[in-house]
């Protein structure tokens, strides 16, 4: 890798990093969501600085061409990422269809629908609260719902 | 407090052309019932046409979809303490003489599910695509469940309070179709199902959802939609078992 490609890179990463910190100061991004990007410009940051990384894993993997290890690296971190994003939309699509709901009754009807009311039943919820422990990817808003 | 037992469920989007004698037809075969009519953010005046006859809406602010409607009418359902529901579809294809039937059922309590099958005896009405589409998920639910039933797509069903209060909860039920994924996870959690026989009418008005392409959407959500409702099944009997 050639000294002006890793200056490149290494500022590439930096300037990541600054724009996600810049997000996270202005509220435009939490912190949750955050840390995938903040370590993916880390990985940048390395790379640059320490580009035998590179041909090391490379090598070992019988890779003739370092970079090719670096695109198949990007391209599933950056499926990952989406994946990820997709679950985070499911989620919120899910919230807001309840509330939606809800909101309908409560205006056409004036009913309100008793707290915990909405959610499902207790065992079901134990399931969700230890896969959230284990899970980092899953929102902890919906540990906060969680009725006992 | 409720007078009735049971509630009627409307769900319409864009049916003003068919909704009054809709609700004509259901007040005809259901006295001592009440109804509700789902407006799921419809762009015409059916909302305004359901509250004109006096019946109970609940608007929706934008259009959800057939299931999420349905959802809607569980939650109201279960805030009033009614003892079972009935989904009548606003389409006008639905006959209102099986309500009676389908309550019976329901009150003897020798079932949970009632369905008004249009496919009991033939299936030939169903035109060549659905006719299709209803024989592959019957053989689905057959090959899951081992239970035959005829016609895993009718909007018209008859719901007790424990199942319509499982669907209510948030996330328990789909907001698109539900249909013989519904099926599927209902039979596999116990719940007894029935078929009666339902005579379909010709669609008053308007366009039916399941139209062009949506039909293969419909199809590809619906076989990865009773995968996944099988696979979840699964997941949670054995999570029971360390839990």
């Amino acid at each position: 890798m050639s000294e002006v490609l890793r200056i490149i890179i290494l500022a590439m990463g930096a300037l990541f990093v600054l724009l996600v910190f810049y997000l996270l100061v202005t509220r435009k991004i939490d912190e949750r969501a955050s840390l995938p990007w903040i370590a993916t410009s880390m990985v940048m940051i390395l790379l640059a600085l320490i580009p035998s990384i590179l041909q090391i894993l490379a090598s070992s993997l019988l890779i003739d061409y370092p970079p090719a290890l670096l695109f198949l690296i990007s391209n599933f971190v950056i499926f990952l990422l989406l994946l990820y994003q997709s679950i985070q939309i499911s989620a919120l699509q899910n919230k807001c269809k309840e509330l939606a709901q809800n909101l309908s009754i409560i205006n056409s009807t004036g009913i309100h629908i008793p707290k915990g009311q909405n959610l499902p039943k207790r065992k079901a919820l134990e399931h969700f609260y230890f896969r959230n422990e284990k899970n980092v990817f899953l929102s902890n808003e919906s540990k906060i719902n969680i009725p006992f | 407090m409720n007078k009735a037992e049971g509630l009627i469920i409307i769900p319409a989007y864009n049916e003003e052309n068919n909704i009054f004698q809709v609700i004509q037809g259901i007040r005809e075969y259901s006295q001592g019932l009440d109804i509700i009519v789902i407006n799921d953010g419809s762009e015409d005046g059916t909302g305004g046409i359901a509250s004109g006859m006096g019946e109970q809406v609940i608007n929706h602010f934008f259009n959800i979809g057939y299931g999420g409607a349905l959802q809607t009418g569980y939650k109201y359902a279960l805030a009033r303490e009614y003892k079972y529901v009935i989904q009548f579809d606003a389409d006008g294809q639905h006959d209102p003489r099986v309500i009676s039937t389908i309550r019976e059922c329901l009150e003897s309590g020798s079932c949970d599910i009632v369905i008004g099958s249009r496919f009991l005896e033939d299936i030939r009405d169903a035109g060549l695509f659905k006719g299709a589409a209803i024989r592959f998920f019957r053989l689905l639910i057959k090959f899951f469940t081992g239970e035959r039933i005829t016609d895993p797509t009718s909007g018209l069903q008859g719901l007790n309070r424990e199942v319509f209060e499982h669907f209510s909860k948030m996330g328990m039920f789909p907001e698109d179709y539900p249909d013989a994924d519904t099926l599927i996870y209902a039979i596999k959690k116990g719940y007894r199902v029935l078929e009666v026989p339902a005579k379909n009418i010709k669609r008053l008005s308007g366009k039916s959802m399941h139209k062009g392409i949506k039909c293969v959407y419909y199809v590809l959500k619906m076989i990865v939609s009773i995968l996944v409702v099988v696979l979840r099944l699964k997941f949670e009997k054995k999570v029971m078992r360390y839990v």
